[in-house]
C-alpha cells in the first residue's frame, strides 16, 4: 500500500535550509582539524608558531586549488589522474618561456614573469580541453582518458627538461612574488583564495554549479532538460587543468625552478582531499567549502606527520588509508535516494 | 542431435566470430603485422635472433602482468595497485630469502618465493573484500591499497633495494632452453593456465557473466560476490608471479619495482581486446596487447627515440585504443 | 471545451525502427488546444517510442512533425522545450542531489548578467505551485522525496514554464486516490485555459472520465482515433487487444495434480498477505494493474526481492530465506520482465546464456570445467524446440530480436531440471508469431506436469492461458476466479476493486460496470 504522506501540509516540515545541511556535514571535519591542533600544538608548541602557521597555510592552499578542479570534475562523475603530469608540464614549460623570453627580451621583467605564467596556465588549459574534448566526444570512460593523458603528459614534462630542473628564473617571479605577503599572507594563499572565490561564485551565484551537480546526477535527465552536458563536460576538465597548471606555477615560484618531477603524490592528494571534503564518488554533489576543510586537515596532518617524524613512506600508508576511511564512511552513512 | 554439418557450421562461425573480434576489431593483428614487416625491412637488426628473443623476453614479461589485470576488468572493475602489489612481493621475498638463507639456499629461495606470493595474496584479498564484500568502488578501493602498499613496500627496506640469493637468479633468469629464456616459458605456463580458467571453466564463464550483466548473473544462481573477490585474487597471484620472474632478472627485491606497471598493464590489456565494460575477454587479448606494445617500444629504441617520448607515444595510444574500444561497441 | 481550429501538434506517418523491432508503422496522431488525448495500448504496442517522437528524444525515420503549423525538423529535446513541450515520464527527469528549487527551473534558470536570481525563482515556484494546490518544501533533496512527492515536482515542473503541450505518462501510478484526483482537477482546470494535454495510461476509468478523444495503438500501428464520449470500458479493451480474430490461445489441458508452489502470508514493502498455490499441469495467472505488486511477488518467491514476511512451500519442503540458487535447485525457474538489464548477457553467445542457470549441474560442468561439446549439443537442442530463429546458439544475444532474445531466456529453463516456471509479463515487446510460439512453449511444459504462475499485465493473455486466475490490486489479492468465473467482467471488477467504501460508490458513479 503507497503511503503518500497528505498534501494538504508542507511536505517537510523539518527539511533545513541548504546551509544549515552544510554545517552538519562540515562539522566533523571541523572538530578533526581543532582536535588534531590542540594535540599537535601540546606535543610541540612550535606547531602554531608564525612559520609553520604560514607552512600550513601554503600546503592547505595548494591542496585546496588542485582539489577544486578534482572536485569539478568529480561531481560530473569523470576523474582527472592527469592533474599532476599537468603540474609538472606547466611547471616546465613556464620556466622554459621565461627562459627564452629573457633571452629575447631581458629587460623587459614584466613581460617575462606575465608571459611564462601565462604560458603555463595555457598549458594546463590545452591539457583539459584535450581530456574533456575526448571524453565528451567518444564518450571514453575518464579515468582511461586521463590516465593516458598522466603519461603523455609527465612524458613531455621530463622530455623537455631531460629530467633536469629548470633554472634561471627571474627573481620578480621567485622572490619577490613567490615570497612576498600582502597583510602578512602569503600571496600562494591569496592565489588560492582567488580561485576558492571563483569556485564558489560558479557554484552557488551562476548556473554552472546546478548544471553540473544536476550531470553528475542524472546525465539523461540534465540533457532533456536543454542543458548542453558536452560543453559543460569541456569546460569542467578544462579548469581542473587550469588549476593543476595554478598548482604548478605557483611551485614553480616557491622552487625557483620548473621541475618535471613534481606529480604522482599530487593526484592522490586531490583526489583525497575531495573525497574526505565531501564529494560524493557518484558524482552529483561537492561544495567548495568541504574541499577548504578538507585541504586545512590534510596540511595539518601532512605537517603533523613531520612533526611527529613519521617516515614520508609511511605518510603514504596513512593517506591511503584515509582514503579507504573516507569511502566507507560515505557508504555507511550515505542515504541518498535515487529514483 | 548435432550432425557433422552443424558441427562444421559451428566451428567456421567460431572462426568467423573470432575474426571479427580479434582485439580491436581486426585493427592489433593487422598493425601488429605491419609494424613488424616495416621494421624488418628498415631496420635488419629488429628480426635478429637477439633481438626477437629479446622482445619475447619483453613479451612475457609484460603479458603476465596483462594477464593479471584482465580478471579485475572482465569483472567491471580494475586494479590500480597493482604496480605496487609488485614492489611488495618482490621485497618481502627478498627479504624472506635473507632472513631465511640458514636454511639452505634453495629453501631459502622457495621460501622468499611463498612469502612474496603471500603477501600479494592478501593485497588481493583487500581489494576483493572491500570491492566485492562491501561494494566500494574499485577506482578509490585500488588507488588507497595503491598508497598504502606502494608506502608499505618502500617502508620494509627503508627504500633500499635488497639482494637476492644468486640461486633465484640462476633459476629463473639466466637459465634458458633452446636460447629462450626460461621466463618465457613460465608466462607461457601461465598463459595456459589462464587459458584454462577462463575458457574452460565454470569459474571463467561466471566471470564472463558477472561482468556482462550482474543482475541476470545474480538471478541465474551465481555468487556474484564471490566470483568478483576472486578476480582481484587471481590479478594478485599472477602480479606476484610477475614480481618473482622481475625479481629475478633484477638481482634484488626493488621497492619500487612495479613503477609504471599498472598503467601498462591496464594498456595492453584494453589495446589487446578487453573490454572496459567488463564481460568480455577473449584469452589471446592481454597477450596480443604486449606484443603490440613490446613490438613498437624496441621499434623506437631502434630508431633511438628518447624514453620520455615513447612515454608520451604510450599514453596516447591507450587514449587512442580506449575511443576505438567505445567507437566500435557504441 | 475543445478549440475546434488547426491541431497544435500534427504527427503524420511517423515510422520508427530499432534493431529487429518496427517501434512504430506509419502512425498518425494529433491533439488540440484545450483538449486532452489519451493514448493507449497494450505493452510494446509503441506509446513510448511516440511520445519520445513528441518530445525530440528520438527522431522518426519516416514522417512529418507539425507543430503549431510549423514544421519541425530534426527536433532535440532542448527545441522542444523551448517550443512548449513539456513532458512527464514515468522514470522521472530529475536530478536526485538537487533540491526541489533546483530542480524546478534545471536548464530553465532565470538569471541576469549570467547570475541566478534565486529570490525571483522562488517566488515564481511559490505561486506556480500555489495555484496548483500542491504543497512542497523547495529545498527538499529530490532524491528523498517519496515517489509521489518526485512525481508532483515534475508535473508542477511541466506547469512552472508555461507548456502548450503537456504530455503525461502514467502519472497515477503512484498517486494516491486523493492525489490522483487532485490531479485530474488540475488537469481539467489547465485543458480549460487552452494547453493540449497527451494522456497515457492504463487505467481505464480515468481515461474515460478525462479525455476527450482517444487514439489506440497495438503493435507500433495506428488502430483508431475515436472521441470518448459514450465509450464504455469493455469496448475499449476490445480496441487495446483486438479481439476477437488476432490471436488463438492453444488449449491447454487443465489436469491438475499434486501442490508444487505454498505461498502464505506473504508481504514486502508494497504488498501484503499474499496466499497462493500453483499445482502440476496447472498454470496460475496473476493479473492486476501496473503497479498492483503481482510482479514484486513472484520476485520475492524466487529471492529476488526481500520478504518482510510469509512462508513459502515448494513442492512440500519449507524454504526459510529464498535466494535464486537455493530456488534454482528445488526446480523453480524465473523469468524476469526486463529481459535486457535483467535477463540476458547481451554481448555473451546464447549457448552461455542458455546455460547460465545450470553451472552447478553435471550434465554442463563436470569438476569445475565445462563439457563444451555436451553444452552446445543440449543447448542447441533447447533451442530448436524453442524455434529459435536463426538458429546459432554462437551469436551474441545482442545480436537478435526481441522474440528471440525471449527464447534464449526461456532456454535456460530447460537446461536443467525445471518443475515451477515463474513468468514475469513473457510476451511484452515481442512480436505475434513469437508470442504464439512462446504460449506453445507454456502448453507445453504445463502438459508434461510443470506448474506455472504466470504474471501478466495484458487480460486477454491471462484469461486465454490460464486455469485459474488471482486478481491482485494495490497489494493485496483481491479475487480467484477459475472456470465459468474466469472471465474479463469479472477480473475487471476486480481490477478496480477498491479497498474503501466510499471509494468504491465513486468508481459505480464512473461506470465501473460497464
Amino acid at each position: 500500500m503507497i503511503t503518500a504522506p497528505s498534501t494538504t501540509q508542507p511536505c517537510f516540515a523539518s527539511s533545513a535550509p541548504a546551509w544549515l545541511r552544510t554545517i552538519k556535514l562540515a562539522a566533523p571535519l571541523a572538530i578533526a582539524v581543532l582536535a588534531l591542533s590542540i594535540a599537535l600544538y601540546v606535543y610541540e608548541p612550535r606547531f602554531l608558531s608564525g612559520p609553520n602557521i604560514s607552512n600550513l597555510l601554503r600546503g592547505a592552499s595548494l591542496l585546496a586549488v588542485i582539489a577544486a578542479g578534482q572536485m569539478l570534475v568529480m561531481i560530473i562523475g569523470g576523474f582527472d589522474l592527469s592533474v599532476g603530469g599537468t603540474a609538472a608540464l606547466s611547471s616546465v614549460t613556464t620556466a622554459l618561456a621565461m627562459t627564452a623570453l629573457e633571452e629575447t627580451f631581458p629587460d623587459a621583467l614584466g613581460l617575462i614573469a606575465i608571459g611564462g605564467v601565462a604560458v603555463g596556465l595555457l598549458t594546463g588549459l590545452l591539457v583539459g580541453l584535450i581530456n574533456g574534448g575526448v571524453i565528451a566526444r567518444f564518450g571514453a570512460p575518464p579515468f582511461m582518458v586521463t590516465l593516458g593523458m598522466l603519461s603523455a603528459v609527465s612524458g613531455a614534462a621530463f622530455y623537455l627538461t631531460s629530467g633536469t630542473p629548470v633554472y634561471g628564473l627571474p627573481d620578480a617571479f621567485t622572490k619577490t612574488f613567490a615570497r612576498g605577503n600582502i597583510l602578512g599572507i602569503s600571496s600562494l594563499v591569496w592565489v588560492s583564495l582567488l580561485v576558492i572565490f571563483v569556485v564558489w561564485v560558479l557554484q552557488n551565484l551562476a548556473g554552472f554549479g546546478r548544471h553540473t551537480r544536476a550531470l553528475g546526477s542524472n546525465r539523461n535527465a540534465t540533457r532533456l532538460a536543454g542543458v548542453a552536458v558536452n560543453r559543460y563536460t569541456v569546460a569542467v576538465y578544462m579548469l581542473s587543468g587550469l588549476f593543476a597548471s595554478i598548482v604548478g606555477v605557483l611551485l614553480t615560484a616557491r622552487l625557483g625552478s620548473g621541475q618535471s618531477t613534481i606529480g604522482l603524490e599530487l593526484m592522490l592528494q586531490s583526489i583525497a582531499v575531495a573525497v574526505v571534503g565531501g564529494v560524493s564518488l557518484r558524482g552529483g554533489s561537492g561544495r567548495i567549502g568541504g574541499i577548504v576543510l578538507a585541504a586545512m586537515f590534510f596540511s595539518v596532518v601532512t605537517n603533523g606527520m613531520n612533526i611527529v617524524r613519521i617516515d614520508s613512506r609511511v605518510q603514504t600508508i596513512v593517506i591511503g588509508l584515509i582514503i579507504i576511511a573516507a569511502t566507507l564512511v560515505e557508504r555507511m552513512t550515505h542515504s541518498r535516494g535515487r529514483p | 542431435m548435432i550432425t557433422s554439418a552443424n558441427r562444421a557450421s559451428a566451428a567456421f562461425a567460431t572462426l568467423r566470430r573470432a575474426g571479427l573480434r580479434l582485439g580491436n576489431g581486426i585493427y592489433v593483428p593487422i598493425v601488429l603485422l605491419i609494424a613488424a614487416i616495416a621494421m624488418a625491412i628498415a631496420e635488419p637488426r629488429f628480426v635478429s635472433a637477439g633481438n626477437l628473443v629479446n622482445m619475447l623476453l619483453q613479451t612475457s614479461l609484460l603479458a603476465i602482468f596483462a594477464y593479471a589485470q584482465m580478471f579485475p576488468l572482465i569483472s567491471r572493475g580494475f586494479d590500480l595497485s597493482l604496480g605496487a602489489t609488485v614492489s611488495l612481493a618482490s621485497v618481502i621475498a627478498a627479504v624472506t630469502m635473507a632472513s631465511a638463507s640458514s636454511l639452505g639456499e634453495p629453501v631459502a629461495v622457495l621460501c622468499g618465493i611463498l612469502a612474496g606470493v603471500a603477501s600479494a595474496l592478501l593485497v588481493g584479498a583487500v581489494n576483493g573484500g572491500l570491492v566485492a564484500g562491501v561494494g566500494l568502488n574499485p577506482f578509490i578501493v585500488t588507488l588507497g591499497t595503491w598508497n598504502i602498499v606502494g608506502g608499505i613496500a618502500s617502508s620494509v627496506t627503508g627504500g633500499f633495494p635488497v639482494p637476492t640469493p644468486p640461486l633465484l637468479n640462476r633459476w629463473l633468469s639466466e637459465s634458458s632452453f633452446l636460447s629462450i629464456p626460461l621466463a618465457v616459458f613460465a608466462v607461457a605456463a601461465a598463459v595456459a593456465l589462464v587459458w584454462l580458467f577462463l575458457d574452460t571453466s565454470a569459474f571463467g564463464r561466471r566471470l564472463c557473466l558477472v561482468g556482462s550483466n550482474p543482475s541476470a548473473a545474480v538471478l541465474g544462481g551465481i555468487n556474484g560476490r564471490r566470483i568478483i573477490f576472486t578476480s582481484y585474487l587471481v590479478c594478485s597471484a599472477l602480479a606476484a608471479a610477475g614480481a618473482v620472474l622481475l625479481t629475478a632478472r633484477t638481482g634484488s627485491g626493488e621497492p619500487n619495482l612495479g613503477g609504471n606497471l599498472t598503467l601498462q598493464s591496464i594498456a595492453a590489456a584494453v589495446i589487446g581486446g578487453v573490454s572496459l565494460r567488463g564481460g568480455e575477454g577473449r584469452f589471446y587479448a592481454p597477450l596480443l596487447g604486449a606484443l603490440l606494445l613490446t613490438v613498437l617500444s624496441s621499434a623506437m629504441n631502434f630508431f633511438s627515440i628518447d624514453s620520455y617520448v615513447q612515454e608520451v607515444i604510450l599514453g596516447t595510444i591507450i587514449v587512442a585504443a580506449v575511443c576505438l574500444d567505445r567507437q566500435r561497441r557504441a | 471545451m475543445s478549440d475546434r481550429t488547426e491541431p497544435l501538434l500534427q504527427l503524420t506517418g511517423i515510422s520508427k525502427a530499432y534493431p529487429g523491432v518496427r517501434a512504430l508503422n506509419g502512425v498518425d496522431f494529433s491533439v488540440r488546444r484545450g483538449e486532452i488525448h489519451a493514448l493507449v495500448g497494450e505493452n510494446g504496442a509503441g506509446k513510448s517510442t511516440l511520445i519520445n517522437v513528441m518530445t525530440g528524444a528520438v527522431n522518426g525515420d519516416a514522417g512529418e512533425y507539425l507543430f503549431d503549423g510549423e514544421i519541425a525538423h530534426n527536433l532535440t529535446p532542448s527545441k522542444a522545450l523551448s517550443m512548449g513541450v513539456a513532458a512527464v515520464f514515468q522514470e522521472f527527469a530529475l536530478a536526485p542531489d538537487l533540491t526541489v528549487a533546483e530542480n524546478l527551473f534545471l536548464g530553465r534558470e532565470m538569471t541576469r548578467f549570467g547570475l541566478l536570481q534565486r529570490k525571483a525563482m522562488r517566488a515564481a515556484a511559490r505561486n506556480s505551485l500555489n495555484s496548483i494546490g500542491f504543497s512542497l518544501d523547495l529545498d527538499a533533496q529530490v532524491g528523498l522525496l517519496s515517489r509521489a512527492e518526485q512525481q508532483m515536482v515534475e508535473i508542477a515542473k511541466a506547469l512552472l514554464h508555461e507548456a502548450k503541450l503537456l504530455i503525461l505518462d502514467e502519472p497515477t501510478a503512484s498517486l494516491t486516490e486523493s492525489d490522483a484526483e487532485r490531479l485530474f482537477q488540475i488537469l481539467i482546470q489547465t485543458r480549460d485555459r487552452g494547453v493540449a494535454i497527451v494522456y497515457v495510461s492504463h487505467r481505464m476509468p480515468e481515461l474515460l472520465r478525462l479525455a476527450d478523444r482517444i487514439t489506440v495503438l497495438r503493435d507500433g500501428a495506428l488502430i483508431t482515433c475515436i472521441s470518448a464520449a459514450g465509450l464504455s470500458q469493455r469496448q475499449l479493451v476490445e480496441l487495446m487487444s483486438g479481439r476477437p480474430a488476432d490471436i488463438l490461445y492453444p488449449t491447454i489441458e487443465h489436469r491438475p495434480m499434486a501442490i508444487a508452489l505454498e505461498v502464505t502470508g506473504l508481504s514486502l514493502r508494497n504488498v501484503s498477505d499474499v496466499n497462493i498455490v500453483a499445482r502440476r499441469g496447472e498454470i496460475v495467472g496473476i493479473a492486476g494493474l501496473v503497479g498492483c505488486g503481482k510482479s514484486e511477488v513472484i520476485r520475492a518467491v524466487f529471492g529476488a526481492a526481500e520478504c518482510v514476511a510469509g512462508k513459502i512451500l515448494v513442492h512440500g519442503k519449507a524454504v526459510s530465506r529464498p535466494s535464486p540458487s537455493d530456488m534454482l535447485s528445488r526446480g523453480v525457474a524465473y523469468f524476469p520482465a526486463d529481459r535486457n538489464h535483467e535477463g540476458l548477457a547481451l554481448n555473451r553467445p546464447v549457448f552461455e546464456n542458455v546455460s547460465l542457470a545450470a553451472m552447478d549441474r553435471p550434465d554442463f560442468v563436470h569438476k569445475g570445467f565445462i563439457r563444451r561439446s555436451e553444452e552446445r549439443e543440449k543447448c542447441f537442442a533447447i533451442m530448436k524446440q524453442l524455434a529459435l530463429r536463426p538458429l546459432d546458439i554462437e551469436r551474441g544475444v545482442g545480436t537478435l530480436s526481441g522474440g528471440n532474445r525471449q527464447k534464449v531466456m526461456l532456454g535456460r529453463g530447460l537446461a536443467r531440471p525445471t518443475s515451477i516456471f515463474l513468468f514475469d509479463e513473457p510476451t511484452v515487446g515481442i512480436d505475434v508469431s513469437a508470442k504464439l510460439e512462446v504460449y506453445e512453449f507454456i502448453r507445453e511444459l504445463v502438459e508434461s506436469g510443470a506448474a506455472v504462475v504466470l504474471v501478466s499485465s495484458e487480460l486477454p493473455e491471462i484469461i486465454g492461458l490460464s486455469h485459474r486466475v488471482y486478481v491482485m490490486s494495490q497489494g493485496r489479492i483481491v479475487g480467484e476466479h477459475v472456470g465459468p468465473d474466469l472471465t474479463e467482467n469479472a477480473l475487471l471488477e476486480d481490477f478496480f476493486h477498491d479497498h474503501g467504501t466510499a471509494q468504491k460508490s465513486s468508481s459505480e458513479a464512473m461506470g465501473v460496470s460497464g
